[in-house]
């Protein structure tokens, strides 16, 4: 069977049109991993905002964080931060700088900064920069609160 | 092995991302560890935020990185043709940085330091800074 044939086969076409939509698919799903994403929630209870932040975190990105996590710190009554970076791929010294800037932001209202669910590569850069002297640093969210009433003298 | 390439982009943060992920798969071929390959997106992404915040003030420019692979070490240099460091010294201090109120650490030159081998930076003040930083990768034991 020669080439041409096969390729005005409805076979052929059939099967072009499902590997492109599987490949889009799986180039869309990679991108869409590592591409920048950040979902604000208040919780009443802690008076706190939790970030969850998705994608890398650079110069670029940490100034949107900023400002959204600014922007939520005045429209609510929230006096903590709390950011879940369970997703974060990468971080560099821009994203050290925004945390410190949120810790000026909270202990200047009362409040605290939690940070949790890190992966290694952020972890050894906030461990580089002594990051934990200033926030408090956990694997979970719970934890982070539990160390969080502690520092405040609230027996939990 | 050998290699090179040469990237040249406008001083816009959001090229940061693209910088580091090139300077990242230029490696590749060296079979790093997923460590290493960090290592150098992280005092990559220092280097050229470097250019683009204090070189270029922010306003428009060009950055050019060049990387280039001798056997199993890796060496790139991100070159601006920005303002240039007065004090080279007291920029590469930690924790200094010369922009206080513009939320950053000043922990960009000791990243690099310690993520890289060798780190080289020369200025020109008015002309612009080059950074070469080299780091020889493990040899693959597999």
């Amino acid at each position: 069977m020669s080439d041409t044939f096969f390729r005005s086969t409805k076979a052929y076409k059939f099967h072009q049109r499902t590997f492109i939509s599987v490949r889009r698919k799986m180039v869309l799903e990679a991108l869409e991993r590592i591409r920048f994403k950040m979902e604000v929630t208040y919780i009443p209870k802690h008076r706190l905002i939790l970030v969850r932040v998705t994608g890398e975190i650079d110069h670029h990105s940490a100034e949107s964080i900023r400002r959204v996590t600014e922007k939520e710190i005045r429209r609510t009554s929230a006096i903590n931060i709390a950011f879940d970076f369970g997703s974060v791929t990468f971080m560099d010294s821009s994203g050290i700088g925004m945390i410190i800037g949120r810790y000026k932001t909270a202990s200047s209202l009362g409040g605290s900064v939690i940070v949790f669910d890190a992966n290694e590569q952020v972890m050894r850069l906030m461990d580089m920069s002594g990051l934990s002297r200033l926030v408090i640093i956990s694997d979970t969210m719970q934890k982070g609160i539990t160390a969080m009433k502690k520092l405040r003298g609230v027996n939990v | 092995m050998k290699n090179e390439m040469k990237l040249i982009i406008p001083s816009c943060s959001e090229n940061e991302r693209f910088a580091r992920t090139v300077c990242a798969a230029f490696l590749l071929e060296l079979d790093p560890t997923l460590e290493e390959l960090s290592e150098i997106k992280t005092a990559v992404s220092e280097a050229v935020t470097n250019a683009i915040i204090h070189g270029y003030n922010s306003c428009d420019g060009q950055v050019e990185i060049t990387g280039e692979i001798t056997d199993r070490t890796v060496t790139y240099t991100i070159k601006d043709n920005g303002c240039g460091i007065e004090d080279i010294e007291k920029a590469r201090e930690p924790l200094y940085t010369g922009k206080p109120d513009g939320e950053r650490s000043g922990m960009g030159f000791s990243i690099m330091e310690a993520f890289m081998d060798t780190l080289m930076v020369e200025s020109t003040p008015g002309k612009g800074t080059a950074i070469t930083m080299s780091k020889r990768l493990s040899d693959n034991v597999r």
